[in-house]
């Protein structure tokens, strides 16, 4: 799922300026799983912007309302109603819910009140690790199931490099060398060999670099109306 | 706890304003001193300054 | 005025364990402050921090969760 975590309060109130009345609209999915954006760090947000402005003298009036998932129209398309109400309205989801706001709602400003970090997942309580690029041509398949591209600091496709120490990655003593783990499960397997054919560079115009990316399935489409 | 207590420091109310006690059915001795101890530190603080806005 | 300030602070407090305690407390005849307002909940896991935060943000001077 995609990790997101909150912004600062002090850069959250920067982004709202001298907002008086403000809506905070949280996401009941990903963010919610990742205790970023849901239900109730929607309602402590809402809450400590309510008491830090009238702290420092200028109080918002701030109302929070959570959708089960902000990057689906038919989700937001219920707080059309709502916005004009508002001055301010802080999106508690990941770039692409904060995006969704912006796309639908082209008459208001949707701030962030997250930061979008990584696809991954929680590897244990409160600990939450990256594990995919969404580089677009999976090579899982190759690497016993262990991602070089999100995990190998240098990307490497063909690895480990000479600075895996003991099963750890030079960039920082706390970091699982990525290939280090892949060598691991291709010895378990017993099948080495599969990692001594050397990888040609990896066709990277699926990812990224070739620029914003689209999947269109006509089978999918409904009618379009002329 | 300590989540609510960091969210009080952001917001400058002061994180030593909530405290968490663990007592059982028969600590009633217990009870009423960490209610005394609890009143003294927060009259140590002064009143929430939200009150009077 | 400080003097005069009797500090109101919020209990949330377990059903079974500090709530009980507080009963006994009343039955022991046992001093305590007055400022103290006590919210039973079944259990002090279910208090949220936004209801903390919201004892604050309606003039409580301190938040005690006993368990
Ligand atoms: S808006 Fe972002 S966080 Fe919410 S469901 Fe969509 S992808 Fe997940
Ligand atoms: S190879 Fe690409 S798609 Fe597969 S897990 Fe890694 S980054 Fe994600």
């Amino acid at each position: 799922m995609i990790i997101g975590e909150q912004k600062p309060l002090e850069e959250i109130m920067n982004l709202l300026g001298d907002a008086r009345r403000v809506l905070v609209v949280g996401c009941g999915t990903c963010v919610t799983v990742c205790f970023a954006g849901g239900e109730k760090e929607a309602a402590i947000l809402a809450s400590a912007l309510r008491m830090k402005s009238k702290l420092e003298g200028h109080p918002m009036e701030v109302d929070e309302v959570t959708v089960q998932r902000q990057c689906e129209w038919e989700y937001i398309d219920p707080l059309a109603d709502r916005l004009k109400d508002y001055d301010a309205i802080l999106s508690l989801a990941c770039g692409i819910g904060v995006q969704a706001m912006n796309e639908r709602f082209p008459e208001y400003v949707t701030l962030p009140g997250l930061n979008t970090t990584f696809l991954g997942l929680p590897e244990e309580h409160g600990v939450w690790v990256e594990r995919c690029q969404a580089c677009g041509d999976c090579i899982l398949g190759l690497t016993f199931g262990i991602c070089p591209i999100a995990r190998c600091s240098k990307q490497l496709l063909n690895g480990p490099c000479g600075g895996s120490q003991n099963g750890v990655c030079e960039v920082s003593s706390d970091l699982p060398c990525a290939w280090h783990l892949i060598w691991e499960r291709a010895i378990k397997f017993g099948q080495v060999e599969r990692l001594l054919e050397v990888q040609p560079p990896k066709n990277w115009s699926r990812s990224r670099d070739g620029g914003p990316r689209k999947i269109v399935r006509e089978d999918l489409r409904l009618p379009r109306e002329e | 706890m300590k989540y609510a207590a960091e969210w009080l420091d952001k917001i400058g109310l002061g994180g030593e304003r909530v405290r968490m006690v663990n007592l059982s059915s028969a600590m009633a001795v217990q009870f009423a001193e960490a209610v005394r101890e609890m009143t003294e530190k927060i009259r140590q603080l002064g009143p929430n300054p939200l009150r009077n806005m | 005025m400080t003097e005069a300030f009797e500090p109101r602070i919020l209990a949330f407090c377990c059903h079974y364990c500090a709530y009980a305690a507080a009963d006994l407390a009343g039955v022991m005849r046992l001093n305590y402050p007055t400022g103290i307002r006590i919210v039973e909940v079944p259990c002090s896991g279910r208090v949220e921090v936004s209801e903390i935060l919201h004892a604050f943000e309606h003039g409580a001077d301190g938040v005690m969760v006993a368990g």
